[in-house]
Order: structure tokens, then sequence, then C-alpha cells
């Protein structure tokens, strides 16, 4: 006998699996019992045959008479009874595909409504854990137990679904409660926190070599963003996993006491969720979440690393942080000063156009139906960071950018000759090819920034000033249509 | 009244007689198949109804 506890195997709704058994069931049974009708009168007859064989002929007759009233008797009776019955199962049939069909129109009428409301807005279920893309989260009951089914109006439940352990109704859709469950990914089997599915994905990628900087910058940007998207443009911005938020926190206390950050230990990074909701003046209401990968540097030093990153099929925005002093020309330029400084400095070791020849490499694999050559629709904003060291500021600074829009008055922006300077930077020590190339294939827009504002000295215990991390990330969003106004 | 008559007459009885009983014992026999035909049907769809109702019953308490 089966426990309690003992798990069962979910059951369909009635019109489409135990109703078409009982069918078979009534069928196979009322035969049998037919059968048994029809023997049944049979064996009377050769009973009373039997009786009158050896009898007085007066006797034989009347007996014969009741043998004839039986059989008319007993043909009509069957006869009748079979109608009904083929009756019924008609009925019981109709009554069976009737409901099933009214179910079935309920089923595709909110099944077609979510897969509307869901592509029309972008959302989509992805694991932040192990990047991989779910119809549906897999749903526990708050006995703990794992729902085989997919918890969404189905055959198995229109409104709810019963857990196959403690009997408890679940709601099949998140207005009617389904949102208070905990949820985990089919795949890897990690929980997923509330935001997942709630917003548009945005998935951003941070790329560059190790010691570029991704990590300071990415946490940095985030601050700054997260401060002035709130304070000036009214947006809110918030973490939907406790976890991140707890991560964050720590790492913007670690900055303040002048300690830059660690290296990322994940080669295959846990995506960092931000959800951004739009000031109440603007539409759309429903809000974005964002997917920020920063994976660590060494998987650009082997394509199977790289290939590993599944986040790229979804990727809508780059990041790609430059290392100013890892440019071979540059470093070779300044080459004492580096030397001089090496160790607060940390140049990477990668030629940007490695890095970035593996990561066209990535998107040619990811989206293969794309001719070779094609435009990419993504987003590519190239930064490059620790501005603060070796009078960069000088050349891609605010100062620069400014003499740059006295000397050409076309330029009407600080963006703008940003832009320009940056790209002739990197034109100027031997980049030019990469340039050409990444525009030919992105859209693209050039940035320079100090993530940490000064070079991390550990004497130093002054909390870091970031310069100009705001802008990249910012216009990688409004590209993105994650935000609408800055 | 005359022997000639007489005859008739009592042939005539015995004919009428006769016929009466005839149509009277068809009328039985007819009387008796309706009651059958009609019981027959009756108790047919009776059972049908018994049969049915209780294989339902038996079906949805078997299978889960």
């Amino acid at each position: 006998m089966r426990s309690t506890l003992q798990p069962r195997s979910a059951q369909k709704l009635y019109p489409f699996d135990r109703g078409w058994r009982i069918l078979r069931y009534v069928i196979e049974s009322l035969t049998t019992r037919l059968y048994s009708i029809h023997t049944w009168w049979v064996n009377k007859v050769r009973q009373l045959v039997g009786f009158a064989s050896n009898r007085h002929w007066f006797v034989r007759y009347w007996v014969y008479v009741c043998i004839v009233g039986m059989v008319i008797f007993a043909t009509i009776q069957y006869i009748e009874m079979l109608l009904v019955v083929i009756c019924f199962l008609v009925l019981y049939i109709l009554s069976l595909a009737i409901w099933a069909f009214f179910y079935l129109i309920i089923i595709s009428f909110l099944a077609l409504r979510t897969w509307i409301y869901t592509k029309y807005n972008a959302f989509f279920f992805c694991c932040p854990h192990c990047h991989k893309e779910m119809p549906l989260p897999g749903f526990r009951c708050p006995c703990g137990t794992e729902q085989d089914i997919p918890l969404f109006p189905n055959f198995y439940g229109i409104f709810s679904h019963q857990c196959s352990v403690c009997n408890k109704k679940l709601p099949t859709l998140d207005r009617w409660g389904r949102a208070a469950l905990r949820r985990f990914c089919p795949h890897c089997k990690r929980p997923l926190h509330e935001g997942i599915g709630k917003g548009s994905n945005i998935h951003i990628v941070l790329v560059g070599d190790t010691s570029v900087g991704k990590t300071n910058y990415l946490v940095m940007a985030i601050d700054v963003c997260k401060r002035t998207l709130e304070r000036k443009y009214h947006y809110s911005v918030s973490f939907p996993d406790p976890q991140h938020e707890r991560t964050f926190e720590s790492n913007i206390e670690r900055l303040d006491t002048g300690r830059a950050l660690p290296k990322t230990p994940d080669l295959v990074p846990p995506a960092y969720n931000i959800i951004i909701k739009f000031p109440p003046s603007l539409l759309p209401k429903f809000p974005k979440l964002l997917y920020v990968y920063d994976a660590r540097g060494e998987i650009y030093n082997d394509m199977g690393e790289l290939s590993r990153q599944e986040y790229y099929k979804y990727t809508k925005g780059i990041i790609f942080i430059i290392d100013p002093f890892a440019i071979p020309k540059y470093s070779d330029q300044h080459k004492i000063e580096i030397d001089n400084m090496r160790k607060l400095l940390r140049p990477a070791d990668l030629d940007v156009d490695v890095i970035y020849g593996r990561l066209k490499e990535t998107f040619e694999n990811n989206f293969s139906s794309l001719a070779r050559g094609h435009r990419y629709s993504q987003s590519v904003a190239i930064v490059i960071n620790k501005t603060d060291a070796l009078h960069l500021e000088d050349e891609l600074g605010l100062p620069a950018a400014r003499n740059l829009m006295r000397q050409r008055p076309s330029i009407s922006t600080e963006e703008d000759a940003m832009h320009i300077l940056v790209r002739d930077f990197l034109n100027l020590y031997g980049l030019g090819n990469f340039v050409r190339d990444i525009e030919a294939h992105f859209n693209v827009r050039y940035f320079s920034c100090s993530a940490l504002g000064r070079l991390p000295e550990p004497s130093d215990t002054s909390s870091f000033r970031p310069i100009r991390v705001f802008e990249p990330l910012a216009w990688i969003l409004k590209q993105t249509k994650a935000i609408k106004r800055i | 009244m005359d022997d000639t008559t007489e005859i008739v007459l009592g042939g005539l009885v015995i004919l009428v007689g006769t016929g009466l009983i005839i149509v009277l014992a068809y009328l039985a026999w007819l009387y008796l198949l309706i009651c059958i035909l009609v019981a027959g049907g009756l108790i047919g769809v009776a059972l049908a109804i018994y049969h049915f109702r209780s294989v339902l019953l038996e079906a949805h308490r078997n299978i889960k």
C-alpha cells in the first residue's frame, strides 16, 4: 500500500485521461455483462427444450409456446438494452469530448496570451548560474517537493495542479499565487530568485583580458549608475537576488577602504542581476532585468573556454574594456614608466586584436545564421580604462575633449569629443585594423574612464573615486533600451 | 320452424361461435405478444440503466 508521503504520479485532468480509461473499462465490463445475460437466456431455453422433449404433445406444445415467448422477450430486451447502452456510451463520449474541447480552449487561450505577452516584452527565463534558457522554471511546493509537471495551465490542471506528495493545490499562474512558490532551474537545479522572468531580459557582457579592471569597473559603474538613475532620472534600480546585493555592498565597502577588488574566480561566471524600473511618467510599466556577466580574463586565452560561455547567444550589449598599457605600441613608447609602476599598473597580457578575434569567432559560432561579414545588432562600448595613470587624462580625459571641441566647433557634446579622442588614440597606437573591423560588424561607441580614479597603492586607504564610469554603461543601457532618457 | 331451418341456424351458430372463439384467441395471443414486447422493452431499458450505472460507479471506484 502506498504511504501518504510517497509521491504518486501526476494526474491529468478527467477529460484527458481518466475519463477515457473509465470509458474503456465500462465498454469491457458491459460487454462481459451483456454476454452473461445472453448466456443465461440461452441456458434457460436449453433447459426448457430438454424438459419438453419427453413430454406429452400437449405439454410440449405449451412449453414450446413459452419458449417462443421467452425468445421474443429476450430478443426485445437484449436489443433494447444494447440500444440504450450504446446511447449512454455515445452521450458519455460526447460529454468527454465537449469537456476536453472546452478545457483545451481555456488552456490554449491562457498559453497564447502568456506567449504573446512574454514574446512582445522579451521576457524569458534564463538561469543566471548555468545560463540555459528554459520555457518555465521548476517550482517547489511549500512541502519542499519538486513539481515534475510544468506549473502552467495544461492537461494536468488549468487553475491549479495538485502536489504529488501533500496534495496541496498549487496555482498555475503568477497572478493566482504561483509567484509565492520557490523556483529552481530545471537544468542545474539551483534556486532562481524572484526577479527571473519578471522583466525584459537584457544581457550585457564585460570583455577584456585579466587585469584590465573589469570587476572594478562593473561595481563602480553599477554604483554610480544606480545613484544617478535613481536621484536624477527617478528610475528604480535594485538587486532581485539578496546574495547579489550583499556581494555588491561588500565590494563597495572594500573599494571605499581603498582596496581594489580581487580577480573574478569564475571561468563561467554567474550573471549579476539588476532590475531597472522606469519612472512612473515613462512607458513601459514592466521592468527590465539586466544580466551582467563578468568572466575571468583567462577565458580569452582559449577558444574552448570561450565557447563554454553560453550567455553570448543572448547578449545585447558588450562593454569591451581595454588596458592602454597592453597596447603594444603605447607600451613600447612608455616602457620605462610602465616598468617602474608595473606592480601598480598591472598591465594586461593579451593583445586587444587577439581578444577581439576570439570574441568575433564566438559571435560567428553563436549567430551562425548571419552571413559572415554581416553587421550584428549588438552594441559595443569600447572603454579605455586606467586613464588616471601616466597622464592619460591629458590625452583621453575631459580637458582633452574640451580642447578638441574648441578646435572643432562642429563637435557639439563632450561625449562626441571623447568618442573621437579614444578612436584616434586607438588608431594612433596601431589598433586601426581593430577599429575598422569592429565598426564594420557592431554598433560601436568609444569611451575612456578610470574605474578606481587612482593607482591602487596598498598604503593609501582613501576611497576610490571613479572617473566617467557611468557613460559607457549608460550608453549600453540606452542602446539596449534598458533606459529611455538620460 | 322446419328441420332444414333448424339445421341451417344450428350450423350458423356453430360457425359464428367457432369464428368468435378463433378471433378471441387471436386477440388474446396478440395481446400477450404486445405485453411480451412492452415488458421486454421496459425491462431491457431498466437493465441497461442498472448495468451502465453500476459499471460506471465501479469504474470510478477502481480507476484513479
